[in-house]
C-alpha cells in the first residue's frame, strides 16, 4: 500500500490488517502503523521496485494532493510515480492493483448530476492536480491486462476525524470567518465517510477478477446541499457555521486571480480560493451509485448523519 | 441538371447514432440496365421474423432509420438510399417516379430478400415503397406510412412555398447550387434537431454535384395531371385496394407544411382499417420529431399475432351486448316522459336574479329532439358523421346532443372550459362533419377551416349566413319531409361521443365513448348516487348535465361563465336549486370552494333550497378533505360525495366525507371503493418508472391503478400508440399510482410520470407531502425525484407559512422535514407558492418544480419558480 499516512490511507491499512491481511505500507514518512513498513518516495524508482518484491496486490494511494502547484511537480509524483509503480508491480508478478483517484479527473466544469463513471479527461480536468489524476488512471487502467487486474477507485471527497484535508481545511477558514457559502449554497453534493471509502478500496481488491479495467465512483450516495454539508461539519467540529454568500462568478474569477498569483510568486500557502474550489463548491457533484455497489458488493456502513456524529464524539 | 456521375459509396464513420457496420454498397442493374451501386443500411438481424425496408423521402437519407436498426432484433431493418440521393452512386441523368420503384425492387432482388417485408416510408418514400408493395403482395406483411401522399387530396394545393421552389428558375439555385432546400426542410423538426443529427442529415449533401437528386425530387412532383410521374403515382394509388387486408400503420406529424392532414384523411379513407396515431406537436420529420422506432416496433408485435392487445381493445367487453342493464337507448327516458309537463331542462338568468330565464317540459323536449334530428336528417347528415355543437350548456345542447344521438351522429364534445385554443385544437384532432353553433360558434369555427358543414341553430339573416358559409339554419323547417325512419337508431357498440382529456397530464386527447358505454355510464351514476326521475339536478359540471333527460330527471344549468367553474357564486347556485326544488347538485371543486366562499349573503329562501338538497358531489377534479368539510357546513341535510375517475372512464369510485374521515391518513389520497360494475387492480411498476401489464393481488401493494368497466370509454381516437399502451384485454390504465388497502378502498399517491425513480425503487410522491405538511411551518409540499431515472434523490419543495430568508429552508425546518419523511431527503427548497394546474386550481404541477428544483440543486442561478 502506498501513501498509509493520511486519514484515509490509514484507515485502509488498518482495515486490511483488521481483517488479518499481511500488509506492507510505503510513504515519505512512517505511518507508525503496526506492520511492515518502508519508508520512501514514490519517484525513486528502485526503492518502488524493492517495495514490490513478494507482494500480491497494490493499492496505491500516494499522490501530491495541492489545490496549487507546478505541473512538473504533480506529473513527476503522480503520473510518472503511478506509471513506474504500475511497471515495477508488473515485473514482480502482483495480481491486481487498486489505484485511487478521484471523480475529478472527470469533471470538466459542467455540474455532476447523478453523473456515471465516465472517462478521464487530462485536457479538460478543471485543474493540474485532477489533470495529473487523469493522465495518471489512464495509464493505469491501460495497463489492465491478464494476470493483472487494474481498478481505478475514485472516492468524492473523503472525510472523517483526524481529516486534514477536507474538515480542517473547513475549519480553519470557518474559524477565520473566512468562510463564504458559493451562489446559494444549494448545489447538491455527495461526500464519502471515511470508513465507507476505506471498505470501498478493500472491496476493489476482492473484486479486482470483476471490476478490473474499470473506473469506479465512490460515495456515501446521500447528496446535500453544499451549505447543509458545510454547517454540519462546522457544528461537529464545534465552530460557528458559514452564513455569507458570494456569487459563483465572483467566487470563480477571485479563484483564478488566486492561482495565478500563488503559482506566479511561488507561494507555498494555500490560496484563499481557487477556480477548482469555486466550482467544486458552487457547482453539484453527485454520483449514480448503482454500478459501483453492485460490481463491488459494497454498501456505505456508516450514513451521513452516523459520521457526522463520530466527527463530534472524536473532538 | 449537372450532370455529374460519382460512385456510391460509404458515410464518415463519426455520424451520431450511426453504426458503420450496417453500411452496405450493393450492385445491381437499374431501371435502364446501368450497373449501379446502392448504399444500404442493413443492420444484419439473423434469423428474422422478416425484413422492414425503410425508404426514404426528399432531401433526407437512410439516416432517418438509425434508431429503427439499432432498436430492431428481430426484423432485419434494410434501407435504402435512393439513386442520387444519400450515399447512393450519382447516375449524372435524372430519375422519376417510376424509375425508383425499379430501382427498390433491383436492390432487394440483389438482397434477396425473402420471407414477410414491412414497408417503412417517410415522404417522397411512401408513394416509392407502395409502388415496391404493388409489386410484392406475395411477401407483404404491413406498410408503415408517415408524412407522405399518393393523390393531391380534393382542395388542397400544392403549399406554395413548394410551388414557389418548383419553378424552372429557382429549382436548380435553391435545391441543388445552394443548400436553401435543403436546410429549410430539415428545419421543418419539431423541436430542432440537434447539432449532430443536422449535420449527419447534410453530410452526404455536402456539393452542390451531390445535391442534383434532391432538385430531380421537388422538379417531379406529380400531383396534377400531366406531370411526367402522374400516371404512375395514380397506378400507385389505385393500387392501395389491394391492401385492403394488409395491416396498414399512418404516423402523422400534424405541423407539416407540406403534407397537411388533408393527405392523412385522404390515406386513411384509402386504407380504413389503417391503425393511426396524429401527433400534433409533430412536424414533417415525424420519425425525428417522435423518436418513432419504439412505436413501429410495438406495432409490428400486433401484426404478428392476431389476437393482439391493440386489436382486442378496439372492441371492448360492451361490443356483446351494450353496457346498460336492458339496454335502454339513451333517449329511452326522455320518450318515456313524452306527455309529461313537467320542467325538463331550465336555464337560469345571468343577470344574477332568481329567476328562470328558460324552460322546457320534457314533453317539449322530446320533440324538440325529434324535430332537430328530422333536421339534421335533412340537412344531409348521415350516421356515424360527426357533429361538434359549439353552445353554452343548456336547453340547446341538450335538444342538441339527444338529437345527434337520436339520428345516429357522433357528438364532438369540445367543452369550453379547454379554453378557445383547447377547442380549436380538439376540434382539428376530432374533423366534424358539420359544426352547429350559434353566430358566434359560427364565426370561431369558420376561423378553425374545419371542412365541415356548417349549421346555424337559429334563423339568421341571409348576408350573415352567407358570410359565415352556413349552409342551413335548424331553426326553419325543413323543404323535404324527413326521411328519417321511425324506429331507426344507432346500436350499442355505434360510436356516441368524443370527448376531450383536460390536457393538464399532458397534450389533449380525444376519448371516444360508444353508445353502449354511455348507457352504462348512465345507469352506473343512477345507482351510485341512486338517482330517480323524482330527483332534480343542479348541474354546475358541464359533462353530467347532458345526462339529467336520461336520467329522466329534471336539471337546471346555473347561470354562470362555463369556462370558468370558479364564476359560479353562492346566489346563482342557490337560485338556481329553488327554482327546480333540486335535491341533488354536482359541481367541479372551484365551483364549489367559491359557493361557499360567497354564502354569506343568501337569503333564507335560497337558504332552504341548499338545505333540501340530500347530496351534493364535487367532480372532475380532486378535492380536499378541508374544502369538503367546508363544502358541508353550507348544506345541512346533504351527503358529500367525490367521486374518482378520469375522462376515459368516470366514475371509477365513490367517497362520501364520512368515508373519508374513517379512512383517516394514510400514504396516499383516499378515493373509496369501486362503483358497482367496475373492476380495480395494481400493476407492477418497474424500476425505472416503466409500465408493466403484470396484476399485484397482494392488498397494499403499490402500483399502477388499472380498471376495467362497462362505461369505460372505447379508446382514443387516432391515438394508436397510446391506445396500444393504455388498454388491455378491456383494461384501462390510468397514470395514477396508488394501492388498493385490505378494505377494498382506492388510494391514489400521484401519477406514473410523478414518480420519484431512486436507486431503491419508485417512491410515490403524495404521502410523503402528506407527511411533510404536517411539518409546523410547513403550508404546503411537493415531493419531486431530481437526477437520471433510476438514481433520483428525493427533493422536497415547500410553500412555508412564514417568509423563508433563502432558497435553501432553514436548518430547523429542513430537520424536521427530514425527520417526518420516512425516506432519503436530499433537499429541502422553500418557495411562496407552489404551481397548480390553471383549470383544476388544484392539481400541483411536479414536473415544473421538478425542473426548476434540479435548475436550483445543480448550483445555476435561482430562478423563479
Amino acid at each position: 500500500m502506498t501513501g498509509a499516512s493520511g486519514m484515509f490511507g490509514r484507515a485502509v491499512a488498518q482495515t486490511l490488517l483488521d481483517r488479518g491481511d499481511d500488509v506492507t505500507v510505503f510513504q515519505r514518512r512512517t505511518a507508525a502503523l503496526d506492520c511492515r513498513e518502508i519508508c520512501g518516495d514514490i519517484t525513486d524508482s528502485a526503492a518502488v521496485t524493492s517495495s514490490v518484491e513478494g507482494i500480491d496486490a497494490v493499492v496505491h494511494m500516494a499522490a501530491r494532493v495541492s489545490p496549487i502547484g507546478s505541473r512538473r511537480v504533480f506529473d513527476e509524483v503522480n503520473v510518472r510515480g503511478s506509471a513506474g509503480l504500475a511497471a515495477a508491480a508488473l515485473r514482480a508478478g502482483v495480481q491486481s492493483l487498486v489505484y485511487v483517484s478521484s471523480p475529478a479527473v472527470a469533471f470538466v466544469g459542467a455540474p455532476q448530476v447523478g453523473a456515471s463513471a465516465v472517462a478521464a479527461d487530462p485536457t479538460q480536468a478543471r485543474s493540474r492536480y485532477a489533470q495529473s489524476k487523469a493522465k495518471a488512471e489512464i495509464l493505469m487502467l491501460k495497463a489492465n491486462r491478464p494476470g493483472f487486474a487494474v481498478v481505478s477507485v475514485r472516492p468524492h471527497l473523503v472525510w472523517g476525524p483526524g481529516d486534514t484535508q477536507l474538515v480542517a481545511r473547513i475549519v480553519r477558514r470557518a474559524e477565520a470567518g473566512r468562510l463564504r457559502l458559493v451562489g446559494a449554497g444549494a448545489a447538491l453534493v455527495d461526500t464519502t465517510y471515511v470508513d465507507n471509502a476505506a471498505d470501498a478500496i478493500v472491496a476493489a481488491l476482492d473484486r479486482a477478477e470483476v471490476a478490473h479495467g474499470r473506473a469506479l465512483v465512490v460515495s456515501n450516495g446521500e447528496p446535500r446541499p453544499v451549505a447543509d454539508l458545510l454547517r454540519s461539519m462546522c457544528l461537529a467540529s464545534g465552530v460557528d457555521p458559514p452564513t455569507r454568500h458570494l456569487p459563483l462568478g465572483v467566487t470563480k474569477a477571485l479563484g483564478g486571480g488566486a492561482e495565478l498569483l500563488w503559482n506566479a510568486l511561488r507561494l507555498r500557502s494555500d490560496p484563499p480560493m481557487t477556480r477548482f474550489l469555486a466550482e467544486q463548491l458552487g457547482t453539484a457533484h453527485w454520483f449514480d451509485q448503482r454500478l459501483t455497489r453492485k460490481i463491488l458488493r459494497w454498501e456505505p456502513r456508516v450514513s451521513l448523519d452516523d459520521g457526522l456524529a463520530l466527527l463530534a464524539d472524536r473532538r | 441538371m449537372i450532370s455529374r456521375s460519382q460512385p456510391g459509396h460509404y458515410p464518415p464513420s463519426d455520424l451520431d447514432g450511426w453504426d458503420h457496420t450496417w453500411s452496405r454498397l450493393v450492385s445491381a442493374l437499374d431501371a435502364d440496365g446501368e450497373t449501379r451501386t446502392w448504399h444500404v443500411l442493413d443492420n444484419g438481424v439473423v434469423d428474422p421474423i422478416g425484413t422492414l425496408l425503410c425508404v426514404h423521402g426528399n432531401p433526407t437519407w437512410s439516416y432517418m432509420w438509425r434508431d429503427l436498426a439499432s432498436l430492431s432484433t428481430r426484423w432485419r431493418v434494410i434501407a435504402v438510399d435512393a439513386l442520387n440521393m444519400g450515399f447512393s452512386e450519382r447516375t449524372g441523368g435524372n430519375r422519376r417516379l417510376a424509375g425508383h420503384v425499379a430501382d427498390l425492387s433491383a436492390v432487394t432482388t440483389a438482397l434477396s430478400i425473402e420471407g414477410p417485408v414491412v414497408t417503412v416510408a417517410h415522404d417522397w418514400g411512401g408513394p416509392i415503397s407502395l409502388g415496391w408493395a404493388r409489386a410484392h403482395l406475395d411477401q407483404l406483411a404491413g406498410v408503415v406510412l408517415m408524412n407522405t401522399g399518393i393523390a393531391r387530396p380534393e382542395g388542397v394545393q400544392i403549399p406554395a412555398l413548394i410551388q414557389a421552389v418548383r419553378t424552372r428558375a429557382t429549382l436548380r439555385a435553391t435545391c441543388v447550387a445552394s443548400q436553401v432546400f435543403l436546410r429549410g426542410a430539415l428545419r421543418l423538426a419539431r423541436p430542432s434537431l440537434s447539432r449532430e443529427v443536422h449535420q449527419a442529415y447534410v453530410t452526404p449533401y455536402a456539393r452542390p454535384t451531390a445535391r442534383a437528386g434532391i432538385g430531380d425530387f421537388v422538379e417531379d412532383i406529380p400531383f396534377a395531371p400531366g406531370r411526367p410521374s402522374f400516371t404512375m403515382l395514380d397506378y400507385i394509388a389505385g393500387s392501395l385496394e389491394h391492401l385492403a387486408e394488409t395491416p396498414a400503420l399512418l404516423l402523422w406529424g400534424v405541423k407539416d407544411p407540406v403534407f397537411s392532414e388533408a393527405f392523412l384523411s385522404d390515406l386513411h379513407a384509402r386504407l380504413p382499417h389503417a391503425s393511426v396515431h396524429r401527433y400534433a406537436e409533430a412536424g414533417h420529420l415525424v420519425m425525428e420529431d417522435i423518436k418513432g422506432a419504439p412505436v413501429i416496433l410495438d406495432w409490428l408485435e400486433t401484426v404478428r399475432s392476431p389476437t393482439s392487445p391493440a386489436l382486442a381493445s378496439v372492441h371492448p367487453a360492451t361490443s356483446s351486448g351494450g353496457g346498460g342493464d336492458d339496454g335502454r337507448r339513451l333517449w329511452a327516458a326522455l320518450e318515456d316522459r313524452s306527455n309529461d309537463e313537467e320542467i325538463a331542462v331550465a336555464e337560469m338568468s345571468p343577470d344574477g336574479s332568481t329567476q328562470m330565464s328558460r324552460s322546457v317540459t320534457f314533453a317539449e323536449l322530446d320533440q324538440q329532439v325529434k324535430l332537430l334530428a328530422d333536421r339534421l336528417v335533412a340537412a344531409g347528415l348521415q350516421p356515424g358523421d360527426r357533429v361538434a355543437p359549439l353552445i353554452p350548456p343548456g336547453i340547446d345542447l341538450v335538444a342538441i346532443v339527444y338529437a345527434c344521438w337520436q339520428a345516429g351522429a357522433v357528438v364532438v364534445a369540445a367543452d369550453a372550459a379547454l379554453g378557445g385554443r383547447g377547442v380549436a385544437s380538439a376540434l382539428r384532432a376530432a374533423r366534424p362533419d358539420y359544426v352547429v353553433a350559434d353566430w358566434r360558434g359560427l364565426v370561431f369555427a369558420r376561423g378553425l377551416r374545419l371542412g365541415a358543414t356548417m349549421l346555424s341553430l337559429k334563423p339568421l339573416p341571409r348576408a350573415v349566413q352567407f358570410t359565415l358559409g352556413v349552409a342551413a339554419s335548424l331553426a326553419k323547417p325543413a323543404d323535404a319531409s324527413p326521411a328519417r325512419e321511425l324506429g331507426f337508431g344507432p346500436g350499442p357498440a355505434d360510436p356516441a361521443a368524443v370527448v376531450f382529456t383536460s390536457g393538464s397530464t399532458g397534450p389533449s386527447k380525444a376519448v371516444v365513448y360508444r353508445h353502449g358505454q354511455l348507457e352504462a355510464q348512465r345507469d352506473a351514476l343512477a345507482a351510485t348516487y341512486s338517482l330517480s326521475r323524482d330527483d332534480r339536478l343542479v348541474a354546475a359540471f358541464a359533462p353530467f348535465a347532458i345526462f339529467g333527460p336520461a336520467l329522466g330527471m329534471s336539471s337546471v344549468v346555473p347561470a354562470m361563465d362555463i369556462s370558468s367553474a370558479a364564476t359560479l357564486d353562492a346566489s346563482a347556485f342557490a337560485s338556481a336549486a329553488q327554482a327546480i326544488g333540486a335535491t341533488i347538485a354536482f359541481a367541479s371543486p372551484a365551483a364549489l370552494v367559491n359557493v361557499v366562499a360567497t354564502s354569506d349573503g343568501l337569503d333564507k329562501g335560497q337558504r332552504d333550497a341548499m338545505t333540501r338538497l340530500r347530496a351534493v358531489a364535487s367532480a372532475g377534479a380532486p378535492i380536499s378533505t378541508a374544502a369538503l368539510r367546508a363544502v358541508s357546513q353550507n348544506f345541512a341535510n346533504a351527503d358529500i360525495h367525490t367521486p374518482y375517475g378520469m375522462t376515459e372512464v368516470m366514475p371509477v369510485t365513490d367517497i362520501s366525507l364520512e368515508e373519508i374521515d374513517l379512512a383517516g391518513r394514510g400514504d396516499g389520497v383516499c378515493v373509496g371503493r369501486p362503483i358497482n360494475g367496475v373492476e380495480l387492480a395494481v400493476t407492477r411498476i418497474g424500476a425505472l418508472g416503466q409500465s408493466t401489464w403484470e396484476f399485484i393481488g397482494k392488498p397494499g401493494a403499490t402500483g399502477e391503478i388499472c380498471v376495467l368497466a362497462a362505461h369505460a370509454s372505447g379508446g382514443y381516437d387516432r391515438l394508436w400508440a397510446i391506445q396500444n399502451h393504455t388498454r388491455r384485454d378491456g383494461w384501462h390504465r390510468t397514470g395514477d399510482v396508488g394501492h388498493i388497502d385490505r378494505d377494498g378502498r382506492l388510494w391514489v399517491e400521484g401519477r406514473t410520470s410523478h414518480l420519484i425513480l431512486s436507486a431503491d425503487g419508485p417512491v410515490t410522491p403524495v404521502g410523503i407531502e402528506h407527511r411533510a405538511e404536517l411539518v409546523d411551518g410547513v403550508h404546503q409540499a411537493a415531493a419531486v425525484g431530481v437526477g437520471p431515472a433510476g438514481t433520483q434523490q428525493l427533493v422536497l419543495v415547500i410553500s412555508t407559512t412564514e417568509r423563508s430568508a433563502g432558497v435553501l429552508a432553514d436548518p430547523q425546518l429542513t430537520d424536521a422535514v427530514r425527520q417526518a419523511v420516512p425516506f432519503d431527503v436530499a433537499a429541502v427548497l422553500t418557495v411562496r407558492h407552489l404551481p397548480v394546474d390553471r383549470r383544476h386550481n388544484s392539481k400541483i404541477e411536479r414536473q415544473r418544480i421538478a425542473t426548476w428544483a434540479e435548475s436550483v440543486l445543480t448550483g445555476a442561478r435561482v430562478s423563479r419558480l
